[in-house]
């Protein structure tokens, strides 16, 4: 992977770990 | 790391992100279930021969059993793709231990030091918090820590590593000539009998899976591994 590349990865992955947590409570929310 | 297609590479880092994405939602429902269960005093249990003195609250056996399970099932993702993007991006699973710690010691600690049901600290919350946090800030540290000395040292001997390569790939065409006693230059006979050609191959193929390994296991980006392999032929092309 090029050096642009990676840079995209690593704010994807701050973008799913966001995506994630937002899962996570509403999956919270609907289960509780 | 070997080049792989655009369309390889989009589904990986696709796969990669899913497992990323699982991970924080197992985290959050295990970090939001286990609230749940210290707001009814810590434990809960109904069913089976037991009385049912607290009954769990909604959702939190399937938040917090699923949580953990699910946890496993995105550090396999993670690993199983990561390993195809780089070392770095399965080193990034060991990020989930702090994560895991440090978001259930802090639903320990505020609970330890403030419990809803009031009557001042809560020891019973406050020393599992005090360790988790120890459990999860300990490790970060050591891996932040460890992951800035592997980068500094990975630098110098990458650059070690490729210098020796173009080294051992440019020797020979550099002692061609020497200065003779009157600093003039004259050509002088290669050190020994030229070289066997299926042995120059063989040294050739030798330099190349060096740089492959160096290049697999991220020690070299994909522009260095280009730049030494362009060299390294180079070089051959000319000695032979």
């Amino acid at each position: 992977m090029t050096e642009q590349q990676r840079r995209v990865v690593g704010v994807l992955i701050l973008v799913a770990i966001a995506i994630g947590i937002t899962l996570g409570v509403a999956a919270w929310g609907w289960i509780s | 790391m070997r080049a792989m297609s655009r369309g390889r590479l989009y589904r990986t880092v696709a796969g990669y992100l899913a497992g990323v994405t699982l991970g924080a939602m197992c985290i959050t429902l295990v970090f939001l279930g286990m609230r749940s269960v210290m707001e009814i005093g810590g434990a809960c249990a109904e069913g089976g021969p037991y009385v049912p003195v607290q009954p769990c609250p909604d959702g939190a056996p399937i938040a917090l059993i699923g949580g953990m399970f699910g946890a496993f099932g995105a550090a396999g993702l993670m690993i199983w793709f990561g390993s195809r993007l780089g070392r770095d991006y399965v080193a990034l699973v060991f990020l989930g231990w702090p994560a895991l710690f440090i978001s259930l010691g802090f639903n320990f600690l505020q609970f330890g030091l403030n419990p809803p049901w009031g009557g001042g600290v809560e020891w019973g919350f406050l020393i599992p918090g005090v360790l988790f946090w120890v459990m999860g800030f300990v490790p970060l540290g050591i891996g932040i820590w460890g992951w800035r000395e592997a980068r500094r040292g990975m630098s110098s001997s990458r650059t070690a590593a490729v210098n020796r390569l173009s080294d051992s790939a440019t020797l020979s065409n550099r002692i061609e000539f020497a200065p003779n006693a009157f600093g003039s230059a004259r050509p002088v006979p290669a050190p020994g009998p030229r070289s066997d050609p299926d042995d120059v191959d063989e040294a050739l193929v030798d330099k190349l899976e060096r740089l492959s390994t160096l290049h697999a296991d991220g020690s070299l980006s994909d522009e260095e591994f280009a730049a030494a392999k362009a060299r390294i032929l180079a070089n051959q092309s000319l000695d032979a």
